[in-house]
């Protein structure tokens, strides 16, 4: 193989460079541009840390496809009081460090349009961005995941936790296995596995489980799980000498159906597995086969197709060949539903700014006011088509998480079907502990927190 | 009591999953002097592409034939384009070339099949059997059964025929294997080939155990330490490492654990692999090598 | 003046020679120009992991391009010293941030010298069992245990705000000052040790163990004396990499990939050579980006983003195995054909023969 002439490649490299540099100093980086932008500078625009590539890509992929065709829904119908949307999408493969750099990189959009806000979908990425967030005053938003005490919002402006804080999540399990065994009380001397994801994410709830245990009266033993989580073994054989009664299962990823096919090697019945809001998918019970069945989770959302909205996303995004999903099946799961979910939410967030401050491009300021003063009831939900599909939320400058139910699910093979009504966490005996870890990470930070009776 | 051998056996079956990566390894290793870190992306590209001919409705036995042809021909290419030109790179430099193969084969096999996980069902299902009073995994034996049959396999092939018997010259030494007129490349390309197969049936194995996704390449992190302890050279040696790693790793996580902290499997194979070389630098089973000024 | 130990007095800086002056002028250059064009991206994104993965470089090329100890375990050094400098910037009264850094780098140092004593006994590619075992047990220890991460609850640390004496660079450009100047000096330290006997000491255990020990050179504490340096600079690069880069970090951002990163740096900048790590980063940081970039300006707005990442994966494994054929001492080299003068930032003698061989 003959060598290349180092001077022309020298020459080539430096040009390069060369290009490279003037073109990051005129922010033209972007990796992916969609959306409407009829005249530059005047959509509003969103940055997309998404991720396609990796142990997570079914989530991602679903997730991300979802808010993307929500948007371009929106787009079809005129944009939101004529505003258009715009994004940028950039890979992170759910990696810290590409997370922080798409955040760098795309913070600003490519024409000027204002940014709305951020939705990374990683606990990770989350955590490395939350003071850059504040900082360039743009709204972190974590839905259903996230750092638990972004909740109080007085020491977290422009964090929020929509829909399901991760404390909430695990309280809302527990309500509901006390339901099951005839009442919170009747859960004393009972045994409880929760099997754990090893990230940042799956470390969230340790402490909350513990206060839950002591407080019911419940053995817990926490089981992690190395990322990526595909070789259980070891694991499930501690969960059959244990034998629990239930065993929560806090996966992401591939950890779930491994988690499954493991739980089926070593007998534990899988109907006594119940799988928490990132173990919920189709794309999580589906590959561990016959294991998965009697599979229950928790959900925010159902999966599903009929639902109104959903059907405008198919005639007017899908069927006009706009849609982003790569497998056109997967319309409807529980991940591309989310996606649509985390999309109404959004862009709510951004009419309910426009109400305020003028029907134009909004800043991230102003898009963080929209946020917090978020309030969908069923009348309004009826008006987006989106009854069943989200919950009522109402968020404060208290409470930036607004909702706080779940609703169960068990697989039977090849769907879900949902088996329970709307249950509540137990947000009141919650609520301390999350304000004191909001105050303690004020302390750390010197940040003053707001007044929220002035907000 | 009961439940410490199930945890033993448990292991050591998962061992010896773990020893049916490393034998691909040891192959190349033996034929090429190359420690081929792209092992696990080549299961990874074996099992998705056999799992998605399969879920497109071809037979199980000409989807894993096609797969095969599909190993020969990047065998052929990296004779060609990788192995050939750095005949006479360093160790390391030929370690570094393939794990650039290793991001090769992953782009490719998720361009080609994309990112989703897949379920593979072999049709062996995985309940738990009743074997000498342990409860052992129905699927895990069998895998144990398909590994060992790969192993004699493996020793009738290069024990007792002319091509087997290349392929230990070539290991032996490679330039008077050259100068007896054995074709170096040929022999290359079949030792890359036998892997090829081997990481094959590993990515049905492993497919099947933990459904089919990009992880699978990671099993490779699995398999270096059941190499370092048995020996690049040895395949016999490495179902003696596996089984050994596996029942150590299974049974410091659960009686280890409570004590040091969750996840300790993600490293105790190393460190075992450690404790094990300072007592034979070359591992149980190498070659130990001879080095003058 | 009583007399330093003999690895502390060679690295000291020595009288000025003509040599001196180019990496002068390459700091100088750093130093200003970007300044110049000031784009907060280029600073934050693009600039200071290149220093700090030159560092890094630095710090494994010691170890593996001079002493010949092939290591896949730099990103858990890395990890030690950047939860080291928190903890005693966080907990010891006293250590203000730089003092913290130097500290951190020590500790990461002691264990390095640790995960080193393995090297006095197995020989070859045998070794990556003690480096790896390193890479696999660091992430976990940091993360199972929570005082590492002063007990938050995801094991995620929190840099506290760039401050030095009084002065604030909590911006991308302070940031970036920063890490100029320590990867500035330490570089030049590393370089004059380089230069010394220890260095030449290090050069014959790669080259040929058996003779050095018949010269009497003491193999052991070559080694890890080696050893210690390269987890040293690993270390200081990555306080650096959680306090003036990412500003949070957790174990997992050290994992095998990041330690696989930092082999690409120094193979592809070439092995044993200093310039070659900056060259090395450089290319592993830019050329990510400048294919999203080619692939975003190809494709347009239609480019499935999926595709694209994979499509970047194949390009980089095949760039990997192009350099490794065509120009198996790395860009450095290229460097050196192309330009009609040498600048002379490495000795001819110094740069190994082509395709090292690292004691196998």
């Amino acid at each position: 193989m003959s060598r290349i002439s180092p001077k022309s490649f020298l020459t080539l490299s430096a040009a390069a460079t060369l290009a490279l540099m003037t073109g990051c100093h005129e922010k033209t980086g972007t990796t992916q541009q969609g959306g409407v932008a009829a005249v530059p500078g005047k959509s509003q625009y969103f940055p997309l840390q998404s991720y396609r590539v990796g142990p997570y890509a079914a989530g991602g992929s679903g997730f991300f496809g979802g808010f993307i065709d929500y948007m371009q829904l929106v787009n079809a119908q005129g944009g939101i009081n004529g505003v258009p949307l715009s994004w940028a999408e950039c890979e992170t493969e759910y990696d810290v460090e590409k997370g922080v750099e798409c955040y760098e990189r795309l913070k600003k959009s490519a024409d000027g349009s204002p940014t709305a806000a951020t939705n990374p979908l990683s606990v990770g990425i989350a955590y490395a961005t939350l003071d850059r967030s504040t900082t360039d005053k743009i709204p972190l938003i974590t839905i259903n995941h996230g750092r638990t005490d972004s909740t109080d919002g007085s020491v977290f402006p422009y964090v929020f936790p929509l829909q399901l804080n991760p404390y909430s999540e695990v309280s809302a399990i527990f309500n509901w296995i006390g339901a099951k065994a005839g009442g919170l009380d009747k859960l004393r001397g009972k045994h409880i596995v929760v099997l754990y994801h090893g990230s940042p994410y799956g470390k969230e709830t340790n402490g909350v489980i513990d206060t839950l245990a002591a407080r019911y009266g419940v053995t817990v033993d926490k089981i992690e799980v190395p990322h990526p989580g595909n070789e259980q073994q070891s694991q499930w054989l501690k969960i059959r000498q244990i034998n629990p009664e239930w065993v929560i299962l806090r996966g992401w990823g591939v950890m779930n159906p491994v988690a499954l096919k493991t739980a089926r090697k070593v007998g534990f019945p899988a109907d006594h597995i119940i799988g928490n809001i990132w173990s919920n998918s189709e794309e999580d019970a589906a590959p561990a086969g016959d294991a998965a069945k009697g599979f229950i989770s928790i959900t925010t959302h159902p999966s599903g197709t009929s639902f109104p909205v959903l059907q405008q996303i198919r005639a007017q995004v899908i069927d006009k060949g706009k849609g982003n999903l790569a497998d056109p099946k997967r319309f409807g799961t529980v991940y591309y539903n989310l996606g649509v979910v985390n999309g109404i939410l959004n862009v709510e967030a951004v009419r309910v700014a426009q109400a305020k401050f003028g029907k134009r491009p909004l800043t991230g300021e102003e898009v963080r006011w929209g946020f917090e003063h978020l309030n969908i009831d069923d009348a309004r939900l009826k008006a987006l088509g989106a009854v069943g599909l989200v919950q009522p939320l109402k968020l404060s400058c208290s409470d930036h998480e607004g909702g706080g139910a779940v609703r169960f699910q068990q697989w039977d093979g090849t769907r879900w079907n949902v088996i329970s009504d709307w249950i509540q966490a137990d947000r009141p005996l919650l609520r301390p502990i999350i304000e004191a870890s909001a105050r303690q990470y004020a302390r750390e930070k010197g940040i003053t927190p707001r007044d929220c009776s002035k907000s | 009591m009961q439940f410490f051998l199930e945890v033993l056996v448990a292991g050591a079956l998962s061992g010896v999953m773990y020893a049916l990566v490393a034998i691909g390894f040891v192959l190349i290793y033996r034929a090429s002097g190359v420690f081929n870190f792209a092992q696990g992306s080549m299961i990874l590209f074996a099992a998705l592409t056999f799992v998605n001919l399969v879920e497109r409705g071809v037979p199980f036995w000409l989807a894993f034939g096609a797969t095969l042809l599909l190993l020969i021909a990047a065998a052929f290419a990296i004779e060609r384009f990788v192995l050939r030109p750095l005949s006479n790179g360093s160790v390391i430099t030929l370690f570094l070339a393939t794990l650039g193969l290793s991001y090769i084969f992953e782009g490719l096999s998720q361009i080609a099949w994309g990112a989703q996980v897949h379920a593979l069902d072999l049709g062996i299902s995985d309940d738990p059997v009743p074997v000498a009073g342990l409860s052992l995994s129905s699927f895990d034996i069998a895998a144990t059964a398909t590994a060992g049959s790969l192993v004699v396999l493996l020793a009738l092939v290069t024990g007792k025929t002319n091509l087997g018997l290349s392929l230990r010259a070539v290991a032996a030494d490679p330039l008077a294997a050259l100068s007896i007129g054995i074709r170096l490349d040929r022999v290359t390309v079949i030792a890359w080939s036998l892997a090829g197969f081997v990481a094959l049936v590993a990515g049905l194995v492993w497919g099947a155990r933990s459904g089919v996704q990009f992880s699978l390449s990671l099993i490779v992190l699995k398999a270096l330490p059941v190499l370092i302890i048995g020996g690049f050279t040895s395949i016999g040696g490495v179902i003696v490492a596996g089984v050994l790693v596996g029942a150590g790793e299974n049974l410091a996580a659960i009686y280890l654990g409570p004590t040091i902290g969750n996840g300790v499997e993600g490293w105790f194979a190393y460190i075992l692999a450690l404790v094990f070389l300072m007592a034979r630098p070359t591992g149980l089973f190498g070659q130990r090598t001879w080095a003058r000024i | 003046m009583a007399s330093l130990p003999a690895p502390l007095a060679a690295a000291l800086p020595r009288t000025p020679r003509i040599r001196a002056l180019a990496p002068v002028l390459a700091v100088a250059t750093a130093a200003i120009v970007p300044f110049a064009i000031g784009a907060d991206y280029l600073f934050g994104a693009v600039l200071v992991p290149i220093l700090i993965l030159s560092l890094a470089g630095l710090g494994l090329n010691i170890l593996t391009g001079y002493a010949g100890q092939l290591s896949l375990g730099s990103a858990a050094f890395m990890a030690i010293g950047a939860f080291a400098t928190y903890n005693i910037h966080l907990r010891v009264p006293g250590f203000t941030l730089l003092p913290a850094i130097v500290a951190g780098g020590f500790v990461s140092a002691g264990f390095g010298v640790l995960f080193g004593l393995p090297s006095l006994r197995v020989k070859g590619f045998y070794l990556i069992a003690s480096t790896l075992a390193a890479q696999f047990f660091v992430p976990w220890a940091l993360s199972q245990y929570g005082w590492f991460s002063n007990g938050s609850t995801s094991g995620v640390i929190t840099a506290p705000p760039l401050t030095l004496g009084g002065c604030d660079l909590d911006n991308p450009a302070g940031r970036y000052a920063v890490t100029l100047g320590v990867v500035a000096v330490l570089t030049l330290l590393a370089r004059n040790l380089i230069d010394s006997p220890t260095g030449r000491a290090w050069m014959a255990v790669r080259d040929m163990d058996l003779a050095a020990a018949a010269l009497g050179i003491p193999l052991g504490r070559a080694k890890l004396l080696a050893f210690a340096v390269s987890s040293f600079l690993l270390g200081i690069a990555g306080a650096l990499w959680a306090f003036t880069y990412l500003g949070t970090v957790e174990p997992a951002g050290f994992d095998l990939d990041r330690s696989f990163q930092i082999l690409f740096v120094i193979i592809l900048g070439g092995l044993g050579s200093i310039r070659g790590n900056f060259l090395g980063a450089a290319f592993v940081v830019l050329l990510p980006v400048a294919l999203s970039m080619i692939g975003g300006a190809i494709a347009g707005p239609s480019l499935d983003p999926a595709l694209l990442e994979n499509a970047q994966k194949v390009v980089f494994g095949a760039l990997i195995i192009f350099f490794l054929v065509a120009e198996p001492d790395g860009l450095t080299r290229l460097l050196d054909r192309a330009l009609p003068y040498p600048l002379e930032l490495d000795r001819p003698d110094e740069t190994p023969p082509a395709g090292v061989a690292a004691n196998v």
